[in-house]
């Protein structure tokens, strides 16, 4: 309690957050449950919407007020509601209030956010502000906040601010600068002199952010950037020779960070290039030299540089120095140095695999170390250690954690790495097969099913071995055999099964073919994820049929079963099993042992049939038509054409009402508009064409299809609820008519046989006429016409709104469709 | 790069968290109780760095909060230990002998400190003189 006390009055004075505040925090410090302090917040949301949105809010109550918001959105309470209220502060005059302002829009705002648009204006105001803070605060949020679209309007402000007298705002901007180039990088792809300026920088802090924004430049694209190597490579020389100022220096060691950077981006640049590289040698070699190897900081550069070697171009001196700063960190008795050390081996055999043998003793301790995460970093040095000597236990080694493991991305990944190295280091078949089959046992709906294939592939064409393909195939039928008394087994691996074991039982002399059969059909009675699985399991019934000669019972009468299944497929085999199985000896010659791999020959003229042509023919059958020779086809085609363009203007319109659905005329239903939204045009680009989209359905509404208008502004008045209606004042009540806008966008894009569309044509005269026609039919909408001076606002965020409510469409044809049939 | 900076106590209570990419809020949630659940059961014997979904994170306990940074695998796991280290640093500067409550009662003054030293996913400032200063001359503006 005297801690709280303490920290109590030092709040004490002015503009301090207020007592309710004050009480909120210490009710959820002392909250015991996360039940309660869930109450309490929501308590709290609850309080701060009713006091939000009164009118004599000052802006010191607004301050508190946005804090205590943060402070719930932290807490997990989501408040929507007062975003805008953050976006509004950031537009008023004073600094502090900007300040409260951009946090809480940053923190409560994302990219892409519908809100961020309010924020462009202000933001460029700030930007070309006088105000050294305000510009700070303006940079900071846009790294935040942008997003891709936003980027045009800001970007030559923020190029302006590359070289504003004050680093603090360089340095900003060229952060802002690395934030466009993440979002969009094309947008600053002609900005290069001015980042290469920026490098060159006389405070080092802003050099530090366009090294950030040059590695990732260089990540996109190292070529046009090899002749800044020397420049890196001076830059990196003198911060180990300590020229930088005093301030940049951590617990002894020259800006640690800048130098882990650098770094990286040698690295980049010299990969797999040993002219880069070369310039790149001497300059490691004396970082390595100087970082002290007793601390943590020491140790991340150390560990940076033996990052950087393995990268670039190997050189044995160099790489054998950073072998030995390598063993430092295995051999430690600190786990996190441990942790990197099995890290920097399993690059560092990449380059050369004579390391790993040094250390092998370590790495088989870090498997069984009780910590998991360096289990997991040992298996995946052990994956890159494999070669075809010790394929055979590090396979197991992996297999056995896959076993015990639950992490689905784990698991993702070990599958992958087994199946990969299965495939390259396979010692024998038999060997491959076992692997597999145990993989997918464990993991079998993360295969992909191309390995499926391969392994079904090797089955059936085998080697050139007549013998040991008969001894493969053996050994895969008996293990499949067994497998399948096990539950449970996934979709992959009952496919391979049954396709293993339809067609290649038979190489089991000592097998009772009748009880394969059962359990095969046994399978048939269980659901699969993946549907196909039952066409491969009926498959493999069929085969087996025809192998033994007889058709038993029980599986008779599972596979009438599926005939009644709703799966064409699944009907389809499993009539024919039931066609064929009358007459078994064709059987067995359609279906021949081992054939597999024989191509099938079509009859593609389907001559086998011309006796029972010829015969129905004779019987009074009528012959063949071709599809343009049919009756029914004839009659369409000589129908009159779609309507032609009318060219007379449309009769004055009679005000309907708004909330009635009028009586239809006989006109029958709208035909299923296809409702393509208009989700291409960004909402902000395109108020004017929907404006115009809007004007000609109203146009068309008194031309028949009268269904459309009242309907639309019935429904309409549906989603109007959710919509939010801004304007100065705050919060404005419902536009009933400001909706209308919405819902027709969808109907204009129908089909080009309405003459809905012609009226598209006439874009500015319809306005017009759609203006007036609205203030007439708007007896009872409020005064809000939807015009230019309409709130622009409004639109984006409801079209967006509008173009998600993929129900809305459907309601309203079943809407309309109801008023058919009243 | 830092997709996400979490400050927790050990009974999972949120003191700060500051988003680098976008997540919704349900997700969020999710990811704060994850991340607690990872972060408290491990004792000083583990190392400082665990996988999490395809990131991982590199956490810090001081007395009784965990400081938490989810960053990229392929980052350097002690660049960013050592950047939660300087960070608390410069917090201990600037509250002096700073507590939890501190960070408890002046949380948006700690936000301001975090965009000080990172900005957009990537460390910015690691001199703490400098840092300081900036924030002193913020703090006359209130």
């Amino acid at each position: 309690m005297e801690q709280t006390a303490r920290v109590l009055s030092q709040l004490g004075s002015k503009d301090q957050p207020s007592k309710e505040f004050q009480s909120l925090v210490r009710q959820i410090g002392e909250a015991k449950t996360k039940h309660e302090e869930d109450r309490i917040i929501k308590k709290e949301a609850a309080l701060l919407k009713d006091k939000v949105g009164g009118r004599d809010v000052t802006k010191r109550q607004m301050r508190e007020y946005l804090i205590r918001l943060i402070y719930c959105e932290m807490l997990g309470v989501e408040c929507s509601w007062g975003y805008i209220h953050a976006v509004k502060f950031t537009q008023t005059g004073s600094t502090l209030d900007k300040r409260i302002g951009y946090l809480a829009a940053s923190l409560f705002l994302h990219e892409g956010h519908e809100l961020n648009v309010l924020l462009v204006a202000t933001l460029q105001k700030d930007l070309k502000s006088s105000n050294m803070l305000e510009v700070s605060m303006a940079l900071v949020s846009i790294c935040k906040l942008v997003g891709a679209d936003m980027i045009p309007p800001l970007l030559p402000l923020v190029q302006d601010k590359l070289l504003h007298p004050k680093q603090l705002v360089r340095k900003k901007a060229v952060m802002a600068m690395h934030r466009f180039l993440l979002l969009s990088p094309d947008s600053i792809s002609h900005l290069e002199d001015d980042f290469r300026r920026s490098l060159s920088d006389q405070d080092p802090g802003v050099m530090e952010a366009a090294l950030i924004l040059f590695h990732d430049l260089i990540k996109n694209g190292p070529i046009k950037y090899k002749d800044l190597t020397e420049s890196f490579a001076m830059i990196l020389t003198q911060v180990i020779d300590r020229k930088l100022p005093e301030e940049f220096n951590y617990h002894g060691v020259p800006a640690p960070w800048m130098q882990m950077r650098l770094l990286r981006i040698l690295a980049l640049l010299g990969a797999d290039d040993l002219r880069t590289s070369e310039k790149i040698y001497p300059v490691v070699e004396r970082v390595i030299g100087s970082a002290e190897c007793n601390s943590d900081i020491g140790q991340a550069i150390s560990y940076e540089c033996i990052k950087t070697v393995a990268t670039i171009y190997p050189n044995n001196s160099v790489v054998s120095t950073t072998a030995k700063c390598l063993s430092r960190f295995v051999t430690s008795t600190n786990n996190d140095w441990r942790y990197l050390g099995i890290n920097g081996l399993a690059s560092l055999v990449q380059v050369n695999p004579k390391y790993a043998q040094e250390h092998q003793m370590v790495v088989i301790d870090c498997l069984d170390d009780p910590d998991d995460t360096l289990r997991r970093k040992t298996l995946d040095l052990l994956y890159k250690m494999t070669n075809p000597l010790n394929v055979v236990v590090i396979t197991e080694k992996l297999i056995g954690y896959l076993r015990q493991t639950r992490d689905e991305y784990i698991r993702a990944d070990l599958v992958s790495k087994v199946t990969q190295l299965a495939e390259r280091f396979a010692p024998d078949n038999i060997w491959f097969i076992q692997t597999m089959n145990a993989i997918f046992e464990l993991g079998g709906n993360l295969v992909r099913r191309e390995v499926a294939h391969n392994l079904m592939r090797l089955i059936a064409e085998g080697t050139d071995d007549e013998r040991t393909d008969v001894e493969l195939r053996q050994d895969a039928v008996s293990n499949y055999i067994e497998l399948l008394d096990k539950p449970n087994l996934p979709d992959i691996l009952i496919k391979i099964i049954c396709w293993v074991v339809g067609e290649y039982s038979y190489v089991l002399e000592d097998t009772d073919t009748e009880e394969i059969l059962e359990k095969i059909t046994r399978l048939l009675m269980r659901t699969f994820e993946d549907k196909t699985t039952t066409n491969w399991v009926v498959s493999s019934v069929t085969k087996l049929v025809a192998r033994l000669g007889s058709m038993p019972d029980n599986v008779q009468s599972q596979v009438a079963v599926y005939l009644a299944s709703t799966d064409t497929d699944v009907q389809q085999r499993c009539n024919e099993l039931l066609e064929l199985s009358q007459n078994l000896s064709m059987m067995q010659t359609v279906l021949p042992l081992d054939s597999a791999c024989e191509d099938l020959e079509v009859d593609s003229s389907l001559s086998f049939l011309d006796d029972f042509v010829t015969q129905s023919l004779a019987q009074g059958a009528s012959r063949y038509k071709p599809p343009h020779l049919r009756p029914a086809v004839l009659q369409r085609n000589q129908a009159p054409q779609a309507k032609e363009i009318r060219f007379e203007e449309y009769p004055m319109p009679a005000p309907p009402s708004f909330h009635r659905p009028a009586p239809l005329p006989s006109s029958p239903s709208p035909s299923p508009r296809v409702p393509r939204r208009p989700s291409e045009d960004s909402p902000l680009s395109s108020p004017t064409s929907a404006r115009s989209q809007i004007a000609h359905s109203v146009t068309t509404a008194p031309s028949g299809s009268l269904q459309y208008a009242p309907s639309e502004l019935s429904t309409s008045g549906i989603a109007v609820k959710t919509q939010r209606v801004w304007g100065n004042k705050g919060y404005v009540k419902e536009v009933p008519s400001v909706p209308v806008a919405t819902p027709p966008i969808a109907t204009t894009t129908t089909s080009p046989q309405q003459p809905v569309t012609v009226a598209t044509r006439e874009g500015e005269e319809g306005e017009e006429e759609g203006g007036s026609e609205r203030s007439e039919r708007s007896g009872e909408s409020p005064s809000k016409p939807i015009t230019a001076a309409g709130p622009l606002v409004s639109f984006p965020s409801m079209l967006a709104n509008c173009m998600q409510c993929e129900n809305y469409e459907v309601e309203r044809q079943r809407h309309n469709r109801q008023i058919n049939y009243t | 790069m830092i997709r996400f900076i979490l400050i927790q106590n050990r009974a999972g209570k949120t003191r700060l968290a500051k988003w680098y990419m976008h997540f919704e809020d349900d997700e969020k949630q999710k990811l704060i109780e994850e991340v607690h659940a990872i972060v408290t059961v491990r004792d000083s014997k583990h190392t400082n760095f665990v996988a999490f979904r395809n990131f991982k994170i590199v956490y810090r306990r001081y007395a009784g909060l965990f400081f938490c940074i989810c960053v990229d695998l392929d980052d350097n796991n002690l660049a960013y230990l050592e950047a939660i280290h300087n960070f608390v640093e410069v917090l201990n500067e600037f509250f002096h002998n700073v507590c939890e409550l501190d960070l408890v009662f002046n949380f948006y003054k700690v936000y301001a400190v975090v965009d000080e030293m990172f900005l957009a996913g990537e460390i910015r400032e690691t001199s703490q003189s400098k840092v300081l200063t900036q924030l002193n001359y913020l703090n006359t503006l209130d």
